[in-house]
């Protein structure tokens, strides 16, 4: 392989690892968008859909149904998280809310551990195997699937922010609760739905990443500090953000664990860092955020 | 029952009253390593040490308004520093203590300069890739922190003259220089600092109209409550003797993050109560479910913020203006309607007289 | 026997909680099979200033047997240098001049493995050609094997725990491109850690164990494992009589059980002296060949492991058992 071959492969590689980290960014810049708070326990929600799916899919069924099954389970799930374990705590202080996704987090992967054993599971793969070769460059179906679906959601999402009355009503609701309610909105059922949505956004990211990462509950711990920073570095109201986030942190982590030799693989964890204290240092709403989002 | 609450509302029987429970609690607290197993006062002086970190951290959080997610990280280092002192240049324990806060105030103030641009979300995203990056980071400073293996270092031990154990020298070291962190941090409130900080809490364009230096209060939050953070580290190694990489992953600024919220925000006490929750919680929930602790301390947690989405420690205060409010309904009691501090009951509060801005940041509480 | 069982959540300030717990509370005669190496880094000075055994740690860190200032702590399991030492001589007989790229994990379980297969292959025609390593918070390590793959090497030593051990093997089943021997630790060798990434795509992956597979079909009339089987049926049925570890955990309890039975006296000074003075003690469900055997100079009870290869559905054992011991000389050196 020649030396920009493989530099090639190794981007691709990035954008591969990328695409998961914007999966679940996506789900992050909902929740945000729709609540304005910082879901720690989005990924473990993810993860938890996964299993669900799993379950299904060992009980017998095929995985083109369960999909949709586990689809709707996780719509419902997130709904019911909102109205159950989310609203009480809406009037108290933001870092109540953050610190109830806190034990979210802990709860939910403690539960996946006793109910399904730590023990990694074999997760069927929609993907056909194999992959092309671009000019020496391998490209995995899977590789390519993953990034195709992530744009479409990246798409649709897009489409409801920008060109359906949903989005506006989503910003009020998350903005000004009393005033969006003096307008009519039913800001109670605009929360369910935020929280249905992620946890739907999510579903389909572990549903994408587990054939790759294998099923077992700490699977979207890794992923989830990742996507943290790709939602930050794409400003976290911004599905196109999340995913440009996403295929940044990847590519520059993968690029710079190869061949930045003082960082190495074991401290690629800190380009992340290094890229969002950058950006954050010289355009603080990330990359496509709208611009200072006062809430006084 | 009017007069009652009256009497007890006079300002000289409150401070009397404020005194002796002061007095009580020293003495129960001074008592105890006398009382108690040595395994049980092992763990309480583990408590005192979290309730160090969590009250640095509460000065950021709590009363300066900014979130981080990373000081763990500040934790680690003033650990580090002490270990490698002890292992490499064989120095007195006591002597590791100011190098491990200076250090670490020095740490936090460079950290400050770059939170200044960060508001909320942001930063507390930044300071939580900070704790992620840590641990590999001090894996690859291999020859100076001992790798992946960590590094074992002797316990801090009795002196003869003083006839104790190790677990009760350890434990009467440590909460010593606890109270010393909570004075200081009582004592930092009460300052200019303090009420920038408030000030800036409440409203940072206000008070940067009335004079307040936005950049130079928001740095100094962070370097009070990294020093805090890092004595506590430099306390964790003389009571545990061994640091390692992975003892200091991002599970603890989050663990000490949830504590101090749990324990309660703004509150003096509250970093007291987080460190006892996240010290014995998590082991009662073994007990309860040896399968899957994770459960019921992450329950637990959830069901701790309902209750008292302010923390633990407006808990009394809250319970308490509530039956004061109950019992004087008949009687409109102008001036004993719940005022921010705990002041008219009985309950015993070694809390100052001064106003105790109990749950934090802006927005309305349930009440 | 009375077990108690405390979790400490592989956090060494935990450990040490609950090893004083253990200690002071329960007060235990000792402290069976602590798990991990930082976790047994973080107790062992607490349990023999304590002076309460500590014997058959759960891991494989060499440093519990080179070490002399803790006589109350041993390990049992072949440890990681004399595991990399049997791939070793595996790769100096069958390959004497590959070039080996290494995956490990970026702490002391992989660099104690990385050390003693370097170590073992100095001055043969062996080289390492590329080293990666990864964090056990990254998600995957599907990057790393992008670079070993760059490599080109003969053979892949692959060090890793169970979910990367999965991401590994089928990272190199994807990858046409590039067919290493792939040599995966005794860790992430159980069926388990195998299953997920498909059992026709590690057909021909070697590694080493030192006890009996239950799910291999030439044990089946064997007595040990009937007594194994059924014993599990009746105590934990709802336990997978297949599942490696099983066998392990039974392994590891036989050898505490012959331990106690050889105690001169019923005290926690003769458990330690018993521990530090097995002679070829013959243990239940340990392959044949394989005996425990500490005294003065050899405080490392296993050291001999058999090599096995992955064929069909099922690890088959190949070669005779090596004694690294008898081989090698003490993992000391």
């Amino acid at each position: 392989m020649s030396a920009v071959t493989e530099v090639l492969q190794q981007v691709v590689e990035g954008i591969g690892s990328g695409a998961v980290y914007a999966s679940l960014a996506l789900a992050l810049v909902l929740i945000h968008r729709f609540t304005g708070i910082v879901n720690f326990a989005q990924g473990e929600l993810a993860m938890i859909s996964t299993y669900v799916a799993w379950q299904l899919v060992s009980s017998g069924m095929s995985f083109w149904l369960a999909l949709p099954v586990t689809l709707a389970v996780s719509f419902v799930g997130g709904m019911l998280v909102e109205r159950i374990v989310i609203r009480p705590v809406r009037n108290s202080p933001e870092l109540t809310t953050v610190i109830v996704t806190v034990g979210l987090f802990i709860f939910v992967n403690a539960m996946a551990g006793l109910i399904w054993s730590f023990t990694v599971k074999d997760f069927p793969q929609p993907f056909p195997d194999g992959g092309i070769d671009l000019a020496g460059v391998r490209v995995d179906w899977s590789t390519l699937g993953i990034i195709v679906v992530v744009a479409v959601v990246m798409g649709l999402l897009y489409l409801l922010f920008q060109h359906t009355s949903a989005g506006l009503v989503m910003r009020a609701a998350a903005c000004n609760p009393a005033s969006a309610r003096l307008s009519g909105i039913r800001v109670g059922r605009v929360l369910m739905l935020g929280w249905g949505l992620a946890a739907t956004v999510g579903a389909v990211s572990g549903v994408l990443v587990a054939p790759v990462l294998f099923l077992e509950p700490n699977m979207m711990g890794g992923v989830l500090i990742y996507a943290f920073a790709a939602a930050t570095l794409g400003g976290f109201d911004s599905p196109v953000g999340a995913v440009v986030g996403g295929v940044v942190v990847g590519v520059a982590e993968t690029l710079a664990g190869a061949y930045v030799g003082v960082i190495g693989a074991d401290l690629k964890v800190g380009v992340p860092l290094v890229i969002i204290l950058a950006v954050l240092l010289v355009r603080p709403q990330g990359l496509f955020g709208r611009a200072a989002v006062e809430r006084a | 029952m009017r007069t009652i609450l009256t009497t007890l509302g006079t300002g000289r029987a409150r401070s009397l009253r404020a005194a002796l429970t002061a007095l009580l609690a020293a003495a129960v607290a001074v008592g105890a390593p006398f009382y108690f197993a040595p395994f049980q006062v092992f763990q309480l002086t583990m408590v005192l040490l979290y309730a160090v970190a969590l009250a640095g951290l509460n000065l950021l959080v709590g009363f300066g308004g900014q979130i981080s997610l990373g000081h763990g990280a500040f934790f680690a280092a003033g650990a580090y520093t002490a270990a490698v002192m002890l292992d490499r240049y064989d120095s007195a324990h006591l002597a590791t203590l100011p190098v491990a806060a200076a250090g670490c105030f020095l740490l936090g103030l460079g950290f400050g300069v770059p939170a200044l641009r960060l508001r909320g979300l942001y930063l507390a995203l930044v300071t939580l890739s900070f704790a992620v990056f840590l641990p590999p980071l001090l894996k690859r400073l291999e020859p100076v922190t001992g790798g992946s293996m960590g590094l074992t270092v002797d316990k801090l031990q009795p002196p003869a003259w003083s006839g104790l154990a190790e677990d009760q020298w350890m434990y009467l070291v440590v909460l010593a220089v606890t109270a010393v962190a909570l004075l200081l941090a009582r004592n930092l409130l009460r300052s200019r600092v303090g009420r920038a900080l408030l000030a800036l809490r409440d409203d940072e364009s206000a008070a940067e109209v009335m004079g307040v230096r936005l950049s130079l209060h928001k740095t100094l939050a962070f370097a009070w409550s990294a020093m805090f953070a890092g004595v506590a580290g430099c306390l964790y190694t003389w009571v545990i003797g061994f640091v390692s990489p992975d003892s200091f992953s991002f599970v603890l600024s989050i663990t000490l993050l949830a504590g101090l919220v749990v324990g309660g925000l703004a509150s003096l006490y509250g970093p007291l109560l987080g460190a006892a929750f996240v010290m014995y919680v998590p082991s009662v929930a073994q007990d309860v479910s040896d399968a899957a602790p994770g459960v019921v301390f992450g329950l637990l947690i959830i069901a701790v913020m309902f209750v008292a989405p302010t923390g633990l420690a407006g808990l009394a205060g809250r319970a308490r203006d509530a039956a004061t409010r109950r019992l004087t309904r008949t009687a409109p009691a102008a001036g004993r309607t719940p005022e921010p501090a705990p002041t008219t009951a009985p309950a015993a509060d070694p809390a100052p007289a001064d106003a105790e801005p109990v749950g934090a940041p802006p927005r309305t509480e349930k009440e | 026997m009375e077990f108690v069982v405390r979790d400490d959540g592989y956090q060494p300030p935990k450990a040490v909680e609950e090893a004083r717990r253990l200690v002071e509370q329960e007060k235990v005669f000792a402290v069976f099979q602590t798990l991990g190496t930082p976790s047994t880094a973080a107790v062992w000075d607490y349990l023999n200033k304590r002076k309460v055994p500590q014997p058959f740690v759960a891991t494989g860190a060499s440093v519990w047997g080179t070490d002399d200032k803790h006589p109350w702590t041993t390990g049992w399991q072949p440890n990681y240098v004399s595991e990399a030492r049997v791939y070793a001589k595996y790769l100096k007989e069958e390959k004497p001049k590959a070039k080996v790229a290494v995956l490990y994990q970026n702490d002391d379980f992989g660099k104690d493995l990385l050390g003693g297969f370097k170590a073992a292959v100095d001055g043969s025609g062996i080289k390492v050609v590329a080293e990666e390593s990864y964090e056990v918070t990254d998600p995957s390590v599907s990057a790393q094997m992008t670079s070993l793959a760059r490599s080109k090497a003969d053979v892949l030593l692959d060090v890793t725990t169970p979910k990367f051990g999965s991401q590994a093997l089928a990272a190199d089943a994807k990858n046409t491109g590039w067919d290493p021997l792939h040599i995966v630790n005794a860790v992430s060798a159980s069926t388990s850690v195998l299953k997920p990434v498909g059992f026709k795509n590690v057909q021909g992956l070697v590694s080493a164990t030192y006890f009996k597979d239950p799910a291999d079909p030439r044990w089946a009339d064997d007595a040990e494992m009937k007594t194994y089987k059924d014993a599990l049926k009746k105590y934990a049925p709802d336990s997978d009589p297949d599942n490696q570890f099983n066998a392990y955990g039974w392994a590891v309890a036989s050898s505490l059980h012959k331990a106690l039975d050889r105690m001169k006296c019923p005290t926690r000074e003769g458990l330690r002296d018993a521990v530090r003075d097995l002679k070829d003690v013959k243990v239940d469900m340990l392959l044949p060949g394989v005996t425990l055997s500490t005294g003065s100079d050899d405080a490392f009870p296993l050291e001999t492991m058999q090599l096995m290869r992955f064929k069909g559905e099922r690890w088959q054992l190949f070669g005779e058992p090596v004694d690294t011991r008898k081989e090698f000389g003490s993992p000391e050196n």
